[in-house]
């Protein structure tokens, strides 16, 4: 895949996933991509002995780094992997957590916060008001620890469809990525 | 065949309109990762020949499955959250937890997403009202979901927590491969794991390592 379609394709990506209100998946990707990417290299130290009786050189194997920006495949490759973790395998772990609780099929599990905030420990409170203030307050698909339920039934089969269509899309993408980074 | 552009982003508006809904909160998959953790130390403790019972907080069958979204107290609880209890024939029974605080050594709270106590702890700390103390746990499980590449500094938190709750069982899980952080974390007394939705090996090999600390218990009846 080119420099340009992969360009192409995340820009495109990025365009649907804010038409479809996932804005949150693209500031992930994007702190991901801002921070670079760390390489190590394996770097030869000479050292010189020039005193008799014997002049020689001696090599040594020490670990380097070095930061880069992301390449525009691998860009595209962190943005795919990003809708595959944050949309379909969300749906796929549903039926994970089926298989070893069979006790929840056609029933519904619900999630509440474990305590309301003021009674938190600081830390907890912090770490919890860290999630919420890092997105806009105004945004209504900002997380908020309010109860909210998931229902193991009949639609779970048709959601579980679309996500294994969506899956295969990305996953086309990505093996042709691969086949370029490797 | 290359794949075109336009038919690719094309297929991709088809198939993500009608379940992009569902991902709109970041916080579901968190928090149902948390159940799949549970559902893996479960799973362990079955291996070991456990027997496992999902109970409410006052220790009768769960008819309403309740979890945390956010840490909270396993003593007065704010409703009435699932948990499961685990029972090995002839040792005292355990109870694994998604979402509680434990007091580590620094007599710090710390949030345990998954954590395996003795029973009698958790009735003691029901009775008294107190938090968990970390000597009595047998497991505790970090679950960490992430769209985006796993932050580094997460395997160094979780040596932290680890260090503070005495390397009671402790287990990284995370959703995707992050070599840096798994190799920190298995350089030290603890283990790092990846577990991918859909992926019954990784399954497998988490349950494999649940199972091996409740086969000690098994046999010893210690934590």
């Amino acid at each position: 895949m080119s420099d340009d379609q992969a360009d192409e394709i995340y820009r495109g990506l990025v365009q649907i996933l804010r038409e479809e209100g996932l804005n949150w998946i693209i500031d992930e990707v994007e702190t991901a991509i801002r921070t670079g990417r760390t390489d190590t290299i394996a770097v030869d130290v000479e050292t010189r002995h020039d005193d008799p009786p014997a002049r020689r050189r001696q090599h040594t194997k020490h670990l380097g780094h070095e930061q880069r920006d992301w390449t525009r495949q691998e860009r595209l490759a962190i943005l795919l992997d990003a809708v595959d973790a944050a949309v379909t395998k969300p749906l796929i772990m549903e039926s994970d957590v089926l298989s070893v609780f069979p006790e929840l099929d056609g029933r519904e599990i619900v999630f509440a916060p474990g305590r309301f905030a003021e009674d938190l420990p600081m830390d907890v409170f912090h770490e919890g008001l860290e999630r919420a203030i890092a997105r806009d307050a105004s945004d209504p698909t900002a997380p908020r620890y309010e109860p909210y339920t998931l229902r193991f039934d009949r639609r779970r089969r048709e959601r579980l469809a679309n996500a294994d269509r969506l899956s295969s899309v990305l996953l086309s993408a990505r093996r042709e990525l691969d086949a370029d980074l490797d | 065949m290359p794949i075109s552009t336009n038919t690719f982003l094309l297929e991709i508006r088809a198939a993500l309109g009608p379940i992009s809904r569902d991902a709109q909160q970041s916080t579901r998959a968190w928090d149902l990762y948390e159940v799949l953790v549970l559902g893996a130390v479960v799973g362990g403790a079955r291996r070991a020949n456990g027997q496992v019972e999902l109970l409410d907080t006052n220790g009768n069958p769960a008819t309403r499955y309740l979890f945390r979204s956010s840490p909270g107290p396993l003593a007065r609880p704010s409703q009435q959250f699932t948990h499961a209890e685990i029972r090995f024939a002839g040792q005292p029974a355990l109870e694994a937890h998604t979402g509680i605080w434990v007091v580590g050594k620094s007599q710090l709270p710390h949030e345990c997403d998954c954590a395996v106590v003795s029973k009698a702890e958790a009735d003691a700390v029901r009775s008294a009202g107190r938090t968990p103390l970390w000597g009595q746990l047998l497991i505790h499980a970090e679950a960490k979901y992430y769209a985006r590449p796993v932050p580094f500094g997460h395997g160094r938190a979780f040596l932290g927590l680890g260090l503070d709750l005495g390397w009671k069982g402790s287990t990284l899980v995370i959703n995707r491969q992050s070599q840096n952080a798994m190799q920190l974390v298995r350089r030290r007394k603890a283990a790092a794991f990846k577990l991918t939705p859909g992926d019954t090996d990784d399954m497998y090999q988490l349950e494999c390592r649940f199972q091996q600390r409740f086969a000690r218990y098994r046999r010893t009846g210690s934590v």
